[in-house]
């Protein structure tokens, strides 16, 4: 291996290519619906985040989405960031970009063909399954399931965590 | 320490998951001299309000130096189950209880420049049947359940900002379903891995990805406690190495020559490729991959080696134009090259597939056009295989049987419009593909009367009231199948049809304290018509629910599952006026699948539900879980502890 790819090889493995640092659960990236590559923890003004996996053939997904998209709009300036991370597959993975634009989701919406970081976080791969995490990628809290009234009590927690306006 | 109290508290009662007001694992940055493992936000702390400290039931993280933290976390799932019945032929694979564990554990440290994950997954299944079965297990006549104990899963990740490795088990999915794919479909499902290496490389320009291991599938079988071997075990020879032996697969001094190694996964289908894909200018994303499969069973086992090289590539742009989503994406699968012109030479053959989808967008009005063209698109041993390695797109709803993929052309069209102010969404899909049913098939081969055509139309509203909890959704459609052939005397052109009808009611009841009440029905189901040779059976089959769920705590659910396919077994309450006058399975199966299931939620996503009665084979969604579930009658209970 020649000088130049051995500096090469050293900046991908130190990642020191930019001031981005590894945080925990955050530390993920996929890709968005515009085909850009997101990295929440790239995201450096949100105090707190909620990832959120769903799918198009999930309706207790969508009725959480909807639920937390209002909330979204409330919370976002206190510092929460939402990410919508489509686990669909390729059966219904051309479904997710007109589902999100007649729903106007606020939030970015992430695609996980792979599944790779739903089974990081719930090896299970139920669905709608959310965490919650803090600015540094720490778990704060996870939910599996849909049940009406859920989001009341996620909205809850996080006006707890949040910091006042 | 307060983690572990808090715990402990739970333990107790659940209760205490919302009355614990104790220190823990709070989210707000606290300013410190030490190297922090991770930065603080850039934007200055805004004004830090004491926030309330709500109960984590996570392991407390570790500081384990340098910087780096660990976070050590456990998911285990506990099932106790009693299968009395699961109306197949076999007899030997009923009345049985089982207890079966899956245990998760991992933990992730992040450094400043890196995150290094571990994870592992523990199965084990202990059975006790309920009575003499009835076989020889000497003779093989018994149906394979039986207790086990492995390691499913091992995977070490480290992942930097601008590349990834990854050792052990990992999913992959390469072109849209078209290239590779091996992943998680559903935890009751195709449930499956390769067993290797991984690289991936993240950079803004290229991202890359290389692969190489074996397949490695769940070999517990959810469906019926089963254990199911990993694709191609026991190898009988690869490229690399024809002998058994040398290849490290002489199953004679494996530890379970049935099912194969329980610490690890050797000897099934090798699989290795690639993938890289660049943003060109404009926009435009592009991608090339190529796979590499061995396969472990092979048709001329003893003879020759098995295999197929796989080249693919696709090409995608989002919003050309600010409206229109496009891709399309191509692969060629080369069977056997090595067989050209030898008596195997029928064994040696390529395919393709092509696949477009285009999304136009015109307000809050979607269009979506996508098209199939697979011509002996096989990337498995055979079409029956448990793991395919494609899924190749087949334009049916996900609920939707698809009766052949990998010989089929057609299309389908799909219109969405939402008026969100009012929170209605109508849409309407039909599609229509010729498929033939099997490898070495062209669907237009008329004479030999291979070939069929698909239709499925379908409409529906979805309505979710504005600041509500209110949503309706109906839909309706029709399916038809017939062969493409002249119709044959006496049997005409049907093969299949049916109509079909769906609902889904959310209906908030009310508030009490923090508790809300609401109550959910559901309910699906399809007259058909199918027609095989000398024979045509009318029957219906649908599912209905009622749920009435306390959030954040409890739900209850009661099923109702009807099938008219076959007469009901006597005894039994009977839709038809047919008798039954054989076996269960081949020729009996009830009409009714009551059951009624109960969940309790403990905290975070830690919960308890407990299933009893009957339940058709399909995918169900009740109460906010959806799962695929197999034909079943007995008890369930599902235990799951997350920490």
């Amino acid at each position: 291996m020649n000088g130049r790819a051995s500096l090469l090889l050293a900046a991908l493995l130190c990642g020191c290519a930019t001031s981005g640092t590894a945080r925990s659960g955050l530390d993920f990236s996929l890709p968005d619906l515009r085909g850009s590559i997101v990295t929440p923890a790239a995201q450096s003004s949100a105090r707190v985040f909620v990832v959120a996996f769903w799918a198009t053939w999930c309706q207790p997904c969508q009725q959480e989405l909807a639920k937390m998209n209002a909330m979204y709009a409330d919370l976002k300036p206190r510092g929460l960031e939402v990410y919508a991370v489509s686990i669909d597959g390729p059966d219904t993975a051309a479904q997710v970009g007109p589902w999100v634009e007649r729903e106007g989701y606020a939030f970015p919406v992430l695609l996980d063909r792979e599944t790779q970081v739903l089974t990081r976080f719930n090896p299970r791969g139920d669905l709608p399954y959310y965490v919650v995490m803090d600015a540094t990628g720490k778990v704060l809290r996870e939910h599996q399931g849909y049940m009406t009234g859920d989001m009341d009590d996620l909205a809850s927690f996080l006006d707890g965590v949040l910091p006042t306006e | 320490m307060a983690g572990v109290v808090a715990l402990l508290l739970v333990m107790a009662s659940p209760d205490a998951a919302r009355q614990y007001d104790g220190p823990l694992e709070v989210a707000a940055p606290e300013p410190t001299s030490q190297p922090r493992p991770a930065p603080i936000p850039a934007e200055p702390p805004r004004d830090e309000a004491p926030a309330r400290t709500p109960f984590n039931p996570r392991i407390p993280s570790i500081d384990v130096g340098r910087g780096a933290v660990m976070q050590p976390w456990v998911r285990n799932t506990l099932y106790t189950e009693w299968y009395r019945e699961n109306y197949n032929t076999e007899d030997s694979d009923d009345d049985f209880v089982s207890l079966v564990n899956r245990l998760n554990f991992g933990q992730t440290t992040r450094t400043r420049r890196a995150s290094i994950g571990t994870q592992f997954r523990v199965d084990s299944q202990n059975i006790w049947f309920t009575e003499d079965r009835g076989c020889s297990e000497a003779d093989g006549t018994c149906v394979p359940v039986q207790s086990d104990a492995r390691l499913e899963r091992a995977t070490v990740r480290v992942d930097t900002q601008h590349l990834g490795a990854t050792a052990g088990d990992f999913n992959v999915n390469m072109g849209r379903g078209l290239g590779l794919s091996v992943r998680k479909i559903d935890e009751i499902g195709v449930d499956a891995t390769i067993k290797g290496g991984r690289v991936d490389l993240k950079t803004t320009p290229v991202r890359a990805t290389a692969i190489a291991g074996f397949a490695n599938r769940q070999n517990s079988d959810f469906a019926t406690r089963q254990l199911i071997p990993d694709p191609g075990y026991p190898a009988q020879s690869y490229t690399f190495s024809q002998d058994a032996n040398d290849a490290g697969c002489n199953v004679d001094d494996a530890l379970d020559p049935d099912t194969g190694n329980p610490l690890w996964t050797v000897c099934s289908d090798f699989v290795a490729g690639g993938r890289i894909e660049s943003t060109l200018p404009g926009r435009i994303d592009a991608g090339l991959n190529y796979v590499y499969l061995d396969f472990g069973d092979e048709i001329t086992a003893g003879v020759v080696d098995e295999y197929l090289h796989q080249f693919g590539a696709d090409v995608g742009r989002a919003r050309v134009a600010g409206v229109w989503d496009t891709f399309v994406g191509g692969s060629v699968v080369m069977r056997n090259p090595n067989l050209a012109g030898t008596e195997f030479a029928a064994q040696g053959y390529n395919g393709y597939g092509l696949y477009t989808s285009n999304t136009f967008y015109a307000g809050t009005t979607t269009v979506l056009v996508e098209a199939k063209h697979y011509r002996d698109y096989l990337m498995a041993v055979g079409q029956n295989a448990l793991l395919q390695y494609t899924e190749n797109p087949t334009l049916e709803r996900e609920d939707q049987q698809v009766p052949g993929n990998l010989g089929a052309t057609g299309g389908r069209l799909r219109v969405d419009h939402t008026w969100r102010a009012r929170g209605l969404t109508v849409f309407g899909n039909t599609l229509a593909y010729a498929y033939a049913q099997n490898e070495r098939q062209d669907p237009f081969q008329l004479h030999d009367s291979e070939g069929l055509i698909a239709t499925h139309n379908f409409a529906g509203i979805i309505y979710r009231k504005p600041e509500s909890d209110f949503v309706a959704q109906v839909s309706a459609g029709y399916r038809h199948e017939r062969w493409l052939r002249e119709p044959v005397e006496g049997e005409g052109t049907l093969r299949r049809r049916f109509p079909h009808a769906e609902f889904y009611f959310t209906i908030p009841l009310g508030r009490t304290r923090d508790l809300v009440h609401a109550l959910a029905l559901r309910g699906e189901g399809r007259w058909e018509n199918f027609v095989t040779v000398g024979n045509r059976e009318d029957f219906f089959r649908g599912l209905f629910t009622v749920g009435y769920s306390v959030s954040p705590w409890f739900s209850l659910t009661y099923l109702q599952g009807f099938d008219t396919e076959l007469p009901t077994p006597r005894g039994e309450p009977s839709l038809t006026e047919e008798e039954c006058s054989g076996g269960l399975g081949s020729t009996c199966r009830p009409h009714l699948w009551p059951g009624v299931q109960a969940q309790v939620n403990l905290w975070g996503s830690s919960f308890l539900r407990v299933f009893a009665g009957r339940q058709v084979g399909g995918r169900v969604c009740v109460n906010g879980s959806c799962r695929t579930l197999p034909d079943f009658e007995g008890v369930r209970s599902e235990f799951v502890l997350s920490f």
